[in-house]
């Protein structure tokens, strides 16, 4: 029998360009320590390396921006940890896994990705062929994210050392509140998400989310 | 004595002559911080010590001091005028000072008295003539500085030195000493004639024998009752002090059970209102609250891939549904070659055809058709057209029919993306919907709980700032406070011990007394056979009764005495707390003649008496002494407070002042009571309308205004009557 798409895809490594390894990928998380690194690593503000790829991918997504890798191999390089590992190795105090996240990425990078759906039922096109473009799209999307957050600490060294920073670039994908003008969208520093009163967030396109909701009914 | 004008000339602040005139009651000196209250008290003090000189340039008014030039002198003089007996006496203790190249000599020093008669007065001796009027003894029961000194039997020879004074029992100690070297003497006379009868010899040796060995245990005893009476006074001391503190205590603990459960809440909030958002965004997903559209892509795109598959597979099945059907048709076509239906009129089928053939006849147009003409050949040639045209068709739809038996799709990747498709919507779609709201709901909760987390921490700094007054007001650690509470139960429990032992120790002194007199009687009653035992025994009975007889009187008479002072000091006690709980007054005196005060309830100790009580008690006592010392009005003599009120409340002050107001006393009482901050000057002003219920004199003293807050020289007291 033959794999799913999802477990094809969740044995694949995804790869990143090597040149956002120091700046942010071993300077946020514990990635290259080892798992019973020492105190040193609770400075880290993610845990394991992929939390700052999941980062950067959503970032990407949300913007809708994606930046194809070089194409020089070399210059490229993966987590060693395959997709359907991601979130489910989080032994951090406090921390909990959170598995069920592979799913949402493989279903933004479908939703995200031109599939040949008829080709691939038929036989025409190979399941791997999906797979790599799956992965193609993934990688852009992070590749944006990443440099994304890379003009961010160029801008502003310890930018992502705030406990709301992610969080604010986040809502500030969300859909504007119009009636107040209020927007969530990032500075050079991040505000004081909390100051800026949490009822904006609910606020913010209620019509837009109840449509939303209406027709994720319907399917 | 009753003094009625005191004088102050060049004393430390009081600049000049400073006059005030007293009443034979109640004088008060009112004046705020650093305005010469205690200097006052001490200008008194320097006048009544009448030990040493004293002519240091520090008491010297230092404003006069620079005033002088090179060479210029002044004295400094306190002086008293007070009636005494048959007429106004003066005492004035004075010294010179001269000021020489920048330096202040001092010399001269005087201590003068002056006896008035009528206009005329003379000269005497100061010392004399205030040791003579005021006896040195009484003065320590005279001048007071502060609520601290009160207590005059803190001082263990105080209640001794006060008998000795005011009590007959000094006579009765001549005749009691006497009577016990008479009795001693007979009784060893006596001793000494019964052991020369032999028939006594033997039971006269063995009730010495007794008599030495309950001796022994009694004094034994004794030391040991001394011992403890000491331990028991050493921890009652801590506990009172501890007492003293006990409302301090109870404050410190009140704030510290407050700051604990604050500290508790506290934590508790700070835990809630410390979130990583990082944790959130994975842990929780708070990442995808932006995913909904993508969701929704997602699942549109599954659906639309998954209606094509289905639409074209579908129009497949259709497709071979038709080729089926055509199959079918040219199998049934097939079936009927022979007797299947006929063709059309006009369109001979391969039956006819056959027929045809067969007959060599056209049927259409009923031409004759032999063998090898034309027209058999078009016959033949046709039939065999059509069956070669049959199986041709057939074969092709077979083969189509062939085909279509295979599925259109190999694979089904869609059915899996629908089942994702279907996993990630209802439940788990209105969550990722939700999440915003969750998200601003744990925002506002988070920046709610900071608020909370703001005012706890100020409620926090209140309770440290409480405790930090309270701690300075009481002049206690906070390690102390916290040892106090540890140490409280320890005290009480060795001063209970003590006290137990006490009480065991004064029984058995009492029983073993008791059995010495019972020996001693056994003594007496052996009967000497001697003359001169017979002799002896009578003297010594004498001797023993009169000595036990002065015993008895000195005993008796000093308890008469503590009687009366502790019937005078309950009288000042309860007119001094009118109208609030007092309790009674107890001096405790104890083997050696020490003395100790304390308040019970109901024959129990109060252990814990307030400030404002204690002082009432020591100050009824103060009275009490004065009362029962002086004989005659003109004996009697002033009592000086500085400062006695400082743990009274407001109401307590007021009717404190009223109360010693109406007594028959002469008091002067230097004290910052009765004044209060007015907001618009911020100076102190006197509360006129307390001061119009008094009937005393009253003095405000106060620093003469333009001093230079740096310069003691630019000090000087102004000193105004305003009553």
């Amino acid at each position: 029998m033959k794999d799913s798409l999802f477990v094809l895809w969740g044995k694949r490594n995804p790869e990143y360009e090597i040149q956002f390894d120091e700046p942010l990928i071993k300077q946020f998380s514990d990635y290259g320590k080892g798992s019973n690194s020492g105190s040193a690593d609770r400075a880290k503000i993610l845990g394991a390396g992929y939390e700052v790829y999941i980062m950067a991918f959503f970032i990407g997504l949300y913007a809708d921006k994606k930046i194809p890798l070089t194409d020089d191999h070399s210059k490229r390089k993966d987590l060693g940890h395959p997709l359907m590992y991601w979130g489910n190795q989080e032994n951090r105090k406090n921390r909990k896994s959170y598995n069920e996240i592979i799913g949402y990425i493989f279903a933004a990078l479908v939703a995200k990705t031109d599939i040949d759906f008829i080709g691939l039922e038929k036989g025409k096109i190979s399941a791997r062929s999906i797979i790599d473009q799956l992965i193609d799209t993934m990688e852009e999307y992070a590749n944006y994210g990443f440099s994304f957050m890379l003009e961010k600490i160029d801008e502003n060294p310890n930018y992502f050392f705030n406990n709301e920073a992610f969080l604010k670039i986040f809502i500030s994908f969300l859909p504007k509140d119009h009636e107040e003008g209020k927007t969530w969208h990032s500075d050079d520093e991040p505000d004081n998400l909390e100051g800026d009163s949490a009822k904006d967030i609910s606020n913010k396109d209620s019509e837009a989310t109840s449509k939303t909701e209406e027709e994720a009914d319907e399917l | 004595m009753i003094i009625k004008k005191i004088t102050i000339n060049n004393f430390r602040s009081y600049y000049g002559y400073n006059e005030f005139e007293l009443k034979d009651g109640l004088t008060l000196i009112i004046g705020d911080n650093g305005d010469g209250k205690t200097t006052f008290f001490e200008a008194l003090e320097w006048l009544f010590n009448t030990s040493t000189e004293n002519i240091k340039a520090t008491n010297i008014s230092a404003k006069r001091k620079k005033e002088l030039g090179d060479g210029d002198s002044d004295k400094v003089v306190v002086s008293i005028v007070f009636q005494h007996e048959d007429g106004d006496k003066i005492v004035e203790k004075s010294f010179e000072f001269t000021k020489h190249s920048d330096n202040i000599i001092t010399s001269n020093f005087s201590f003068k008295g002056y006896e008035c008669h009528g206009a005329e007065r003379s000269l005497t001796d100061g010392k004399n003539l205030l040791d003579r009027c005021f006896d040195y003894d009484m003065r320590r029961y005279c001048l007071f500085k502060g609520e601290n000194e009160l207590n005059v039997f803190e001082n263990d020879t105080a209640l001794k030195a006060l008998v000795a004074k005011f009590s007959d029992i000094r006579e009765f100690d001549k005749y009691v000493d006497l009577a016990s070297k008479m009795e001693e003497k007979s009784d060893r006379n006596y001793k000494r004639e019964l052991k020369r009868d032999s028939k006594n010899e033997k039971e006269a040796d063995e009730l010495d024998k007794d008599i030495e060995n309950l001796e022994d245990k009694i004094i034994n005893a004794q030391k040991d009752l001394k011992k403890q009476q000491e331990v028991s006074d050493e921890f009652n001391v801590r506990i009172e002090d501890l007492a003293n503190s006990e409302e301090i205590r109870a404050k410190y603990k009140q704030l510290q059970s407050r700051l604990t459960t604050l500290m508790e809440k506290r934590t508790h909030v700070a835990n809630l209102s410390e979130i990583n958002y990082n944790y959130k965004l994975l842990d929780d997903l708070w990442i995808l609250c932006d995913f909904p559209q993508t969701l929704k892509s997602f699942q549109m795109k599954v659906s639309g891939a998954n209606r094509q598959r289905r639409r074209m597979n579908d129009a497949y099945i259709e497709k071979r549904g038709r080729l089926e059907g055509q199959q079918d048709a040219l199998k049934e076509i097939t079936k009927n070659q022979q007797g299947g239906p006929e063709l059309d009129w006009d369109i001979p089928g391969p039956q006819v055809l056959e027929e045809m053939i067969q007959d060599h006849r056209c049927k259409i147009c009923g031409h004759v058709a032999p063998e090898g003409s034309t027209e058999l050949e078009f016959m033949k040639q046709r039939l065999a057209n059509y069956y070669k045209h049959i199986e041709e068709k057939t074969r092709k739809i077979n083969e189509k029919v062939e085909e279509t038996e295979k599925p259109l799709f190999s694979f089904n990747y869609l059915n899996e993306l629908r089942t994702i498709s279907t996993s990630l919507s209802g439940e788990r779609q209105r969550e990722i919907i939700q999440l915003r709201n969750v998200i601003a709901d744990r925002i506002k909760f988070v920046v709610d709980r900071k608020e909370e987390l703001k005012k706890i921490d100020e409620q926090i700094e209140e309770l440290e700032n409480d405790k930090k007054n309270l701690l300075i007001q009481s002049n206690l650690s906070e390690g102390i406070i916290e040892k106090d509470i540890k140490d409280w139960r320890g005290y009480y429990n060795q001063k209970q011990r003590a006290d137990d032992d006490i009480y065991r120790l004064k029984s058995e002194i009492e029983r073993n007394k008791e059995k010495l007199d019972e020996k001693e009687q056994e003594y007496s009653n052996l009967k000497p056979n001697t003359g001169m035992g017979k002799v002896y025994e009578k003297v010594h009975r004498v001797f023993f009764c009169v000595k036990k007889a002065f015993e008895r009187a000195r005993k008796d008479n000093l308890r008469h005495f503590i009687d009366k002072l502790t019937d005078h000091a309950n009288n000042y006690l309860k007119r001094l707390n009118t109208g609030d709980f007092h309790g009674e007054v107890c001096i405790d005196v104890r083997e050696d003649d020490r003395a100790r005060i304390y308040l019970v309830s109901n024959g129990e100790r109060i252990m814990n008496s307030n400030g404002a009580l204690k002082t009432t008690m020591y100050m009824s006592i103060l009275f009490a002494i004065s009362d029962i010392t002086t004989q005659k009005r003109e004996d009697d003599y002033p009592l000086i407070f500085d400062a006695p009120t400082s743990s009274f409340g407001e109401i307590k002050e007021d009717l404190f002042y009223n109360i010693i107001d109406s007594i028959n006393k002469q008091c002067i009482i230097v004290t910052k009571d009765l004044l209060y901050r007015d907001p618009e000057t911020n100076t102190s002003k006197i509360q006129e309308q307390k001061l119009s219920n008094l009937k005393s004199f009253v003095y405000r003293i106060q620093k003469e205004e333009g001093f230079d807050s740096n310069d003691l020289s630019t000090i000087s007291t102004h000193v105004e009557r305003i009553k």
